[in-house]
Formats: structure tokens, sequence, C-alpha cells
């Protein structure tokens, strides 16, 4: 067994940076044998080295810097962004998976209704939870990646960074100004899971179709093609806007003027996007008429051709379109006019004192 | 936390920046670390070889102490001495500190501290 001295410093060295190994070594080895007598055998020795307490502690004291992998400059900040990234998107995960599973349970031919209906809770569950977990522990993996490189290369832990009391955040009106992270990653979840759903119809994953059970099984796509292509980029454009929004909602977390901002171009985009889409030339299927029986069909015929801005007074069908666009722009600027009053509203205190000037 | 854990945690806490002080003040002329802990332990001053030789070597690359392996005798030996900043620096601090225990000793005086409190 080599000698207990050179154990115990190449335990310590080893702990250090390359370059100092040597050096401390050596520093080390003869402040010690300088405790030690000539003839000092092991237990003395151990003696001595016990004084210097455990290599690890010993090897702490020695390293120069301070070492994290998340420094407490920033520590604060990664906590409340993994906070909110691990559950938005283990959330949205979670709800993809849901849907996928009962894609899943649909997709495979099921004999009976009881099984049917033990494969599709199997599918949901097992979906979901896999995504979710999956997605949730990505998450946690990219950001803490994210926030070493950003620590790495910006410098953030060691210099301080420069501050001014004119930056300091306003103090949000309790309850009042701030817009609370669930309702956030709530929305945020919804908007992905709906889009994701009309552009799996879109493009046919999971087509809206009808379909005859007779002797000869006829599916049919309820929409027209050229309506469902139409359809994709408009879902996608106002769906990144919905993104945006409440991405902006969920780092700001109150009614700010550039929240607003968001708010009212998402609902723009919202309306823009059902604007178009309701205005295509063709929007159902043209050989869904004969699908169905001819007592359906006239019905059917006023919906072939129900297109709002083409004569839809003529056309009850398209009177229910343009119902349905009232009721989307309605809600929209009513939107946009609640985050309008909520951020430009007057301070509670002004109110007040306002009330205060009338009463007197 | 045992109340006697916090004392001791806060007298280390105290000690910390005065060790600096006490070790710039022992290195009158150049000394190997066994040889200064000997003589700061002597002098009163409670510290570890496993604290001492890590600030040495701190200090060392802070170019405050300047070292210099002897190789004469049959064990080589490493001599601490305090630079020419080191210096500059010590007379900075033995200022401040005289300063600051003139302001503890005014605020902290024992009995009249015990006055104000009955």
């Amino acid at each position: 067994m080599t000698d207990v001295i050179e154990r115990y410093l190449y335990d310590v060295t080893r702990r250090l940076p390359e370059k100092d190994r040597e050096e401390v070594g050596n520093e080390l080895r003869a402040n010690i044998y300088d405790m030690l007598p000539d003839d000092a055998d092991d237990n003395a020795k151990m003696a001595v080295i016990s004084q210097f307490g455990p290599p690890s502690l010993l090897a702490g004291k020695y390293m120069q810097k301070q070492r994290y992998l998340i420094s407490p400059a920033v520590y604060d900040e990664y906590i409340s962004v993994l906070k909110i990234v691990v559950f938005a998107i283990g959330g949205i995960a979670l709800a993809i998976g849901v849907i996928m599973g009962i894609i899943n349970a649909f997709g495979t031919e099921a004999a009976a209704i009881s099984r049917f209906m033990t494969r599709i809770i199997r599918d949901t569950v097992t979906r979901g939870l896999s995504m979710g977990l999956n997605a949730a522990f990505q998450a946690a993996f990219w950001t803490t990646v994210g926030f070493i490189i950003y620590e790495r290369t910006s410098g953030a832990g060691s210099v301080q960074r420069e501050w001014k009391p004119q930056d300091l955040p306003a103090v949000p009106q309790k309850g009042k100004n701030a817009i609370p992270l669930t309702e956030s990653i709530g929305g945020l979840i919804v908007l992905v899971v709906f889009s994701m759903i009309a552009v799996m119809v879109c493009v046919g994953i999971m087509p809206a179709v009808f379909i005859n059970f007779g002797a000869d099984r006829i599916i049919l796509n309820t929409f027209h093609v050229d309506f469902l292509k139409a359809c994709i980029p408009a879902i996608i454009i106002s769906a990144l806007f919905g993104a945006a929004e409440y991405f902006m909602k969920i780092i700001v977390r109150r009614w700010t003027p550039a929240v607003c901002a968001a708010v009212i171009m998402s609902n723009l985009a919202g309306i823009c996007a059902v604007l178009y889409i309701f205005s295509r030339p063709v929007i159902f299927n043209n050989d869904l008429p004969d699908f169905f029986p001819s007592f359906m069909w006239d019905a059917f015929e006023n919906i072939r051709y129900a297109v709002p801005f083409h004569g839809a007074f003529d056309n009850p069908a398209g009177i229910v379109f343009i119902i349905i666009i009232i009721i989307v722009v309605i809600s929209g600027l009513a939107e946009c006019g609640v985050a309008i009053y909520k951020t430009f509203r007057p301070p509670l205190g002004k109110v007040s004192k306002i009330i205060d000037i009338i009463e007197d | 936390m045992p109340e006697n854990e916090q004392v001791q945690s806060f007298v280390t806490e105290l000690r910390r920046g005065s060790l600096m002080l006490a070790v710039l003040g022992c290195l009158d002329g150049p000394r190997y670390g066994y040889d200064l802990l000997q003589t700061l332990q002597s002098k009163g001053i409670d510290i570890e070889a496993n604290t001492l030789y890590p600030l040495l070597r701190r200090l060392d690359s802070q170019e405050i102490l300047v070292s210099v392996w002897d190789t004469s005798e049959n064990r080589p030996r490493k001599y601490y001495a305090i630079s020419e900043k080191g210096v500059k620096i010590y007379a900075e601090l033995i200022t401040e500190w005289e300063k600051m225990q003139k302001s503890i000793a005014n605020i902290c005086r024992r009995d009249e501290y015990y006055d104000r409190r009955n």
C-alpha cells in the first residue's frame, strides 16, 4: 500500500484544476512533513492528516472560484423560468398525448364497445402521461442547459450587472393589474390543442367525415379540399399571434401597453383569419348533396353554395355564417376593449382621490 | 441550530476577514507555512492548517504575497513573503481596521450597553 500521506495528497489534488495539482500537492506535502518528526510512523502521519480534515473540504478551500452550475445571481430567474416552461410544455404535451391516444384508439377496429372504452382510456392515459412527463423532463433539461450557456457566455454570475433605480418595475396593483399565470398557461394550452386539432382536420389526419354504413361503406369529407388547404395558413398565423400574446402575458404577468398591443394584434389576426376562411368561394364538399338521401337534398343544396359574401342573404346557411362572423368579430373587439381598459384605467388611488374631491 | 453553534458560526464570520491581516502582519520576513502557523497560534490567533495554507496560496495568486521554493535543505520548503503591492494593501487595511475598532468600541462598550438596556 502506498504511503498514507501520498494517498491523502492524491485525494485532495484530484479534485483541483489540472494546472494547480502539482503545486498544491508539493506545498501540502512540505507542510505536512514540517508538522511531523523525521521518524514518523503511520499513526503519527494519520494524526497530522486528520487535522487537515476531509480531502473534499480541503480541496474546496483551495478552489479559487466558487463552482456553480447556476450561480446565485441568476438562480431566482432560473427557477421562475423553469416553473413556467415545465408546466406549460408539460401541459401542452399532456394534452397532445391525450388527443393522440384518442386518435390511436379510434384507429383500431374494436369488436365490442366495452373493449373500445377500455382501449380509449388506456391509450389516452398512457400516451398523455408519457408525453407530458417526457416533455416536462426535456423542458427542464434544456432550460438548465440554456441557463448554463447563458451564464458561461455572458458573465452574469461574476460581473455585477449595471443597475439603476429607474429600472425598477412599478408595483402592480394587487389583484387588479395582474394577469394570473394559470390563466395565461391554460390559455396557451387550449390554443395549442385547438390549433393542432384544426390543422389535423385540415391535413386529413383526423378528418371531419360523413360515413355511410350501408352495404358499400362510403366515406366523404365534409369540407372541400380547397377550403381545407386555405384554412391551414390562416390557422397557423392566428395561432402564432395567439402564442405571442400568451408568452407576453406569461413573461410580463400584468397589463402593460405592450401586452395590450399583443392582445389586440392577436384578436385582429383571429378576426382576419375567420373572415378569410368564410370568404372562400366553396366551403363544403361538392359531393355532399349526393351522399344524403333525397329528402335532405334541398337543405344541402343551400349549404353547397353557402358563401357569405356571394349572395349570402338569399341563403339560410349563409346567414348562419354571417351570424358566426359577427359573433367572432364582436367578441374579438370586446377582448381588445377589455385589454385597453385593464391597461389604461386609472390606478385605484387616483379613483379614490377623485371620489374624495367629488364628495367634498 | 443550537445557540453555541450559532455563536461559533458568528465568531468564524467575524474572524474570517481579520485572518488575512494577521497573516500579513506576521510576515516581517520570508516564512514557510508551518512556521507561520505556529507563530500565529502562539500569538493567540485561532487558525488551522487547512485554513492557513489555502489562504496563503490565494494571497500568492492575488500577488499580495510572493513565494519561492527553497531546495537547499534535504526537504524543499515554500517560503512566502509580502509583495510591494501587499505592503500597500496591508497599510490601508490596518488604517481601516483601527477605524473600525474605534467605532465598534464606541458603540459596543459593555457597561454602557447594559446600562442603556436597563
